[in-house]
């Protein structure tokens, strides 16, 4: 849950006003690096998907609709950076987009008594090692609460690979679980 | 922490990616009900909700600084600028690129000439009531694509001097113009043209405002030199009648386009 910024604040942004658009990048700015992350696992990749954010916000401000929280607006304009930002970087990405159907097994990464990575970083190394498309439609269900249907639109991927996406990671996470409990 | 997938139960019609689908309140109210009648498929339930919470908060993210708010609107606060709409931009390039084209010196009097030759083809063909090779269909449809190409340099003309601060000569470009209007009018006399040559017609006297326009006149009276970019009549598509001239213009171009032939 994200703490929203005053509306007088959001108005004179949308009014043009830099330094209450300065207010609003120190409010949010952690927020927004965070759930890039969350969608790249990759912290350069989100730094620059938090600037560009806030670069587009900026720009498009002023269309902003009081109706919806300022923040549930923003961290959509972050969830469409973070996916132009993946297709742009990575070529793989966009040919998964449109063949949602690649599945590439997450190496398990089996533990041993000299190297044992604790139960976080496994999982964190999991989403790593989840394909974009499968990281974003986790995060984006998961974490935002979005549904399959905006999750499938924004992916540009149709309803049914959404879930089998969705599925496919949910499924690959757990098992690092399950690699756990076994240890 | 150990999902369930183990062993399958009386209740294993219930698969793994439908216990997804309930969990993320995307399953049809009976399969909710469904899933909740049944103890093992609760526990999975139970089991799945507690993966994704260990998954949803072991995520782990960098640690950003205290400041990073600052840093970030350091890096960005340049680039803050507000973006003109593409669409208009696109549309004043692409008139800026046929204007060079049309209007640049060296190829404005190669058009003209070009524009007339075709004229007078077309007139001429018009004339050859004897000649059955070139039939009142084949005359009408270069008339139409000659008209065509007229109004597209009017309508150039007409958003130049509209919009653009005037690098050109608006009076040469406006006679020629209007000269090749007349000319329109008369070939189209022997034709059934009536939308089209009211068209003309209605487009003749902007046009011949601009092919009067004096920049001695406008001196004597005080007003400021028009001659760069401005004209006679102030921002004269912003009028109504003007605008509706444009439209009328575009949709002429439109349907000589599409039908090739007189309206």
């Amino acid at each position: 849950m994200v703490n929203e910024i005053d509306d007088k604040t959001v108005q004179q942004a949308s009014m043009g006003d830099k330094q209450a658009f300065r207010l609003i990048v120190l409010h949010y700015a952690q927020a927004v690096n965070r759930l890039a992350y969350r969608y790249t696992a990759d912290a350069s990749y989100a730094e620059d998907i938090a600037q560009e954010t806030f670069i587009k916000a900026f720009q498009a401000i002023n269309r902003y609709q009081p109706q919806a929280k300022f923040s549930t607006w923003l961290l959509r304009i972050t969830t469409n950076s973070a996916i132009d930002y993946l297709r742009k970087a990575n070529r793989q990405m966009a040919d998964s987009l449109d063949q949602e159907d690649i599945q590439v097994d997450i190496p398990n990464h089996q533990l041993n008594a000299e190297d044992q990575l604790d139960l976080n970083q496994r999982l964190s190394q999991a989403m790593t090692d989840l394909s974009d498309v499968e990281r974003l439609a986790v995060t984006m269900k998961h974490h935002q609460g979005y549904s399959i249907n905006e999750t499938a639109q924004v992916l540009n991927i149709n309803a049914n690979a959404c879930k089998q996406t969705l599925f496919r990671a949910v499924q690959k996470l757990r098992k690092q679980l399950t690699s756990e409990v076994s240890l | 922490m150990k999902p369930t997938n183990d062993k399958p139960t009386k209740d294993e019609c219930i698969s793994d990616e439908k216990l997804m689908m309930v969990f993320f309140k995307e399953a049809k109210q009976q399969e909710v009900d469904d899933c909740l009648k049944n103890d093992e498929t609760c526990r999975r339930l139970d089991q799945l909700e507690a993966d994704m919470n260990a998954i949803e908060q072991a995520q782990s993210q960098p640690d950003l600084p205290e400041d990073y708010g600052q840093q970030l609107w350091n890096q960005i606060s340049e680039k803050l600028v507000i973006e003109p709409v593409k669409g208009h931009s696109k549309n004043i390039s692409w008139l800026e690129k046929l204007k060079n084209l049309v209007l640049m010196p060296q190829y404005s009097l190669a058009s003209f000439a070009v524009v007339v030759g075709l004229v007078a083809v077309a007139f001429y063909a018009g004339r050859q009531q004897n000649d059955h090779v070139l039939g009142i269909d084949l005359q009408e449809q270069l008339l139409a694509q000659n008209i065509q190409l007229h109004l597209t340099q009017s309508e150039i003309f007409l958003t130049q001097v509209s919009n653009d601060n005037g690098s050109y000569n608006n009076q040469a470009m406006a006679q020629r113009l209007l000269s090749s209007n007349r000319i329109f009018k008369q070939a189209l006399a022997k034709h059934e043209g009536q939308f089209t040559t009211q068209l003309l017609q209605d487009l003749e006297p902007i046009l011949l405002e601009y092919a009067n326009d004096s920049d001695d006149t406008k001196s004597s009276q005080g007003i400021p030199n028009q001659s760069h970019g401005q004209q006679p009549q102030a921002n004269w598509v912003n009028d109504s009648i003007s605008n509706n001239l444009m439209f009328q213009i575009k949709a002429m171009k439109q349907k000589l386009a599409q039908e090739n032939d007189i309206i």
